[in-house]
């Protein structure tokens, strides 16, 4: 097998050929660190790789599967992860200077279940400053680009993570999600991306952005990955307040191809809305995808949830507001070590009133509550992920980012697990993703549906030309 | 910030202040726009019907006082 080869396995296939000894993970993740040598000057995703710390990870788990031990699909697979996530003796910078000489005592409980689970940490990936402030070139450190075109953005704030994923430069990685940060990125890189059940995925050792909205969860190439990640990395842990008791399913068990007999919401007045902020051909390729599930048994219907209409305005109060709390000390003491972007929108949530928070808290609980009354009639709701495709490096601008609608940030507030599976590309060949959000601790479902649409449409076979 | 249609820069100084944000004139200037939009968003949540029972936060009763 070629180097690219190797690199564009999937963890699923990787993992039957490291169990049955017909590949070593040292020779995966030498392919791996090859492939990063090669092209991350010019996709920047990697702010830190551990080449060294790699390759001994790699020989260990050689070592264990010769002798039998084999700890299940992800022994000896290489993954890198968003820097926030802390890691024992390795620096940890969330893309800020404010934190640029961070090096955590202690793994976050994911860190450490995945190494638990025997991946490889082939490096800690570049992200939007503190995962809001956007691809700000004063922030100090790497701007991600995406594979699909170097000229445009890979989304954020997982933005290294969506494209090291989509080029070949891991195979799984953790983003964390606080409006968008795992499903954006996703989209943009033609790559699966899951925000799990808020409480489902401990975000002990990850450095928060706003508590009552982040989530951690899986990016990876397919909806199969996904699930053996998540297998992974979900489940109680008592260092995380907010972690729940559920049990755990077996994720692959719901890897079923079939959808025939679920029933799929879309409220069509707030994601196909006549808005001239809302891209055409992003609708019409997500409408494509949308008979698409009908053709292979899904019923699909229109749902009216009134309150999306105040997601917009609630997700972003609460958020900032609870960012400015955990920063509020580095901004009134060393501000000058924030980026442009990310320190204007973190002050700007020291200006909220107190007044404004608990309202927004409160008006999402009114969003959740719609939603739960429609999710007695549906499995599940679709939409496209993004309102836009990925803008251009050049001439970015965070309130233009800012102005246009969010249709990921409603699953933040409402904790409900959300995915974003890779649908079809626009006419300048950026890619477009399908949202399918379900029910609390649904994953299942979630996955099942997001499985049996890949599957259809086999987009997982067409990689970006890097 | 509620009823603000575009905030002047002495009202967004006394906020800042108020926050513990020692600001300059520029990064005032810089900061409205965003404050400005945000603040016209806001309004909103207040147009809602909301009942007496919709909380913002909710305490259990049933705490643990040993954990």
């Amino acid at each position: 097998m070629t180097q690219t080869e190797l690199c564009y396995l999937t963890i699923r296939e990787a993992g039957h050929l490291l169990q049955s000894r017909q590949l070593s993970p040292v020779e995966l993740t030498r392919a791996f660190l090859n492939r990063i040598e090669q092209l991350d000057a010019k996709l920047q995703s990697y702010i830190t790789v551990l080449s060294d710390r790699a390759m001994s990870e790699a020989r260990h788990a050689e070592a264990e599967i010769l002798r039998g031990d084999y700890r299940g699909p992800l022994h000896g697979i290489p993954i890198a992860l968003k820097d926030l996530y802390d890691t024992q003796g390795i620096r940890t910078t969330a893309s800020s200077r404010v934190m640029a000489n961070r090096v955590p005592s202690e793994d976050a409980t994911t860190t450490a279940r995945l190494a638990a689970a025997g991946s490889i940490l082939l490096g800690k990936l570049a992200m939007h400053e503190f995962a809001l402030g956007g691809p700000d070139p004063t922030c100090g450190f790497p701007l991600a680009r995406n594979p699909w075109n170097l000229e445009y953005i890979p989304g954020g704030s997982s933005s290294g993570s969506g494209a090291a994923v989509a080029a070949g430069l891991c195979m799984g990685s953790l983003g964390s999600c606080t409006g968008g940060s795992i499903r954006g990125p996703a989209s943009h890189c033609s790559i699966v991306g899951l925000k799990p059940t808020y409480g489902r995925v401990s975000r002990y050792g990850v450095v928060p952005l706003s508590w009552t909205l982040d989530h951690c969860g899986p990016m990876t190439w397919t909806v199969e990955d996904t699930a053996i990640m998540l297998q992974a990395i979900a489940g109680y842990d008592p260092k995380d307040p907010t972690s729940s008791r559920a049990p755990v399913p077996d994720y692959a068990a719901s890897l079923i191809e079939n959808v025939k007999g679920m029933t799929i919401g879309v409220p069509r007045h707030f994601f196909f809305a006549d808005d001239p902020s809302i891209d055409r051909e992003t609708q019409a390729v997500v409408e494509t995808a949308l008979k698409t599930l009908q053709e292979i048994g899904a019923r699909v219907v229109e749902v009216k949830i009134p309150s999306l209409r105040y997601a917009g305005a609630s997700q972003p109060v609460i958020m900032l507001s609870e960012a400015f709390a955990y920063h509020a000390r580095n901004l009134r003491s060393k501000p000058e070590e924030f980026g442009d972007m990310v320190r204007a929108r973190f002050r700007t949530g020291a200006l909220f009133s107190s007044g404004e928070y608990l309202q927004a808290q409160r008006v999402r609980n009114v969003i959740k509550r719609e939603f739960a009354n429609v999710l007695q009639q549906v499995d599940l709701i679709a939409s496209p992920t993004m309102s836009n495709p990925p803008a251009a490096f050049q001439g970015f601008d965070v309130m233009t980012t800012t102005r246009v609608p969010s249709f990921t940030g409603p699953y933040n507030l409402t904790g409900m697990p959300a995915i974003s599976v890779p649908c079809g590309f626009n006419a300048k060949g950026l890619p477009i993703g399908l949202q399918l959000a379900g029910k609390p601790f649904d994953e299942p479902t979630v996955l099942r549906a997001a499985y049996t649409f890949q599957q259809h449409v086999r987009l997982f076979e067409k990689r970006p030309p890097v | 910030m509620a009823a603000s249609e575009g905030i002047s820069i002495d009202q967004l100084r006394g906020l800042s202040e108020r926050a513990g944000l020692a600001l300059k004139n520029e990064e005032l200037t810089a900061l409205k726009p965003m404050f400005d939009y945000y603040a016209k968003q806001i309004r909103v949540l207040f147009e809602i019907e909301l009942d007496a029972e919709d909380l913002a936060v909710m305490y259990s009763p049933n705490w643990d006082p040993q954990s």
